[in-house]
């Protein structure tokens, strides 16, 4: 922690006049109090706790989450395990096991329907190659959903989305394909969205050129 | 087992500190905690042979290496190992209320814009030391230069970011 009198001290050394090493003193402690803020505990703890290989020192919190899967586990898909439920397609006797793991986690993390999205692009893939009209159009509608009732999408999902569905595309029936181009549509414009989104935040406001590093002229 | 420990003690003493220096930088508060999370999982893959008595400045270098790749790369060929995350079924958890707390805090907003037109090196002097607020020696550090130096910018940035504010 910075004390105020050292940085006074120091603006004085470098040059100040008293009475504007206090002025800039005085600044540097707003600066200091007004960024004084932290990331919540939950925000570091599921970091840690979903980390590869990792989370020794949340061993019992770990531990209850894994005993709350089991319990829906049992209720709902006696002896198979929810890693298979994961790999499931829709029509498949584990797939609502899977969308049920997916609603708790994105109940406590609404961040994760950028991975939902993209598992509902995998299926409508998945779906397209084994030509299964039957659960397609349902897959397209819930993607339809998550694409566009959610606002906590990441770019990342959504272009890796773009490319299975570019890959349903081109496995997918002459019945299937328009649908599925519909929905190609719809996440350009989505995509181009985010990117605006993205570009409008980090690009420099006086025209720099994405380089962050040499902005300013100083 | 006492690397992991080691690794998580590390995490939450300071990815707070990496998350402001990114998100000072890209000004997007998702972002930033895409970027500290790439940057500790980078952290953790060499975590055995790192001198962590050098911490500290070892994950600025690295927070600045995740962002300057970030931005150099095309958004559509670029493999991360954030991405290796996701594939992983984990995304980062956004703390939506300090993201609202960043956007609409007219004056973190102020100061935050504010910073921008600083040069790259008076603009991390302010962030490490007084958005950080680590020693003139530590930020010396990690940015390579001595503390008179620290002092020396830390001096021209205020002065303009005086200027810069009360002329917004």
């Amino acid at each position: 922690m910075n004390d105020l009198e050292n940085i006074i001290k120091e603006l004085k050394q470098s040059g100040a006049s008293a009475k504007e090493a206090e002025e800039l003193g005085l600044l540097s402690k707003n600066i200091s109090n007004l960024y004084r803020f932290e990331r919540s505990q939950f925000t570091k703890t599921s970091f840690l706790l979903h980390f590869p290989g990792h989370g020794e020192g949340l061993r019992y919190s770990k531990w209850l989450i894994l005993s709350f899967m089991a319990i829906i586990l049992m209720l709902s898909a006696g002896s198979y395990t929810i890693v298979d439920a994961q790999n499931s397609l829709p029509g498949d006797l584990l797939y609502p096991v899977k969308r049920l793991t997916e609603n708790i986690v994105s109940a406590v993390n609404p961040s994760f329907s950028g991975q939902m999205l993209k598992r509902r692009s995998e299926e409508i893939k998945a779906l397209s190659a084994q030509n299964n009209s039957s659960n397609l159009q349902g897959t397209i509608n819930d993607y339809e959903q998550t694409l566009n009732k959610n606002n906590k999408i990441n770019l990342r999902s959504v272009e890796q989305s773009a490319q299975n569905l570019e890959e349903a595309s081109k496995s997918a029936s002459l019945n299937n394909k328009p649908e599925i181009e519909k929905v190609i549509l719809q996440t350009d414009n989505k995509q181009k969205q985010l990117e605006q989104q993205y570009e409008n935040k980090t690009m420099d406001r006086e025209g720099h050129n994405g380089d962050f590093w040499n902005n300013g002229k100083d | 087992m006492q690397l992991k420990k080691e690794f998580e003690r590390t995490y939450l003493k300071f990815s707070d500190k990496i998350y402001k220096y990114v998100y000072l930088n890209t000004r997007d508060p998702n972002l930033a905690e895409d970027i500290t999370s790439e940057v500790f999982l980078k952290v953790w893959k060499n975590w055995e042979k790192i001198n962590t008595d050098f911490i500290q400045a070892y994950l600025y270098k690295v927070a600045k290496s995740v962002m300057i790749d970030h931005f150099r790369k095309d958004s559509r060929t670029k493999k991360t190992s954030l991405e290796d995350m996701t594939e992983l079924g984990i995304e980062p958890h956004y703390d939506e209320n300090l993201i609202e707390k960043l956007e609409k805090d007219e004056n973190i907003g102020k100061v935050t814009r504010a910073l921008q037109y600083l040069s790259k090196n008076l603009k991390e002097v302010v962030i490490l030391r007084f958005v950080n607020e680590l020693s003139a020696r530590e930020t010396g550090q990690i940015l390579g230069i001595s503390e008179v130096n620290v002092r020396v910018l830390q001096f021209r940035a205020l002065k303009k970011l005086k200027e810069i504010i009360s002329n917004e």
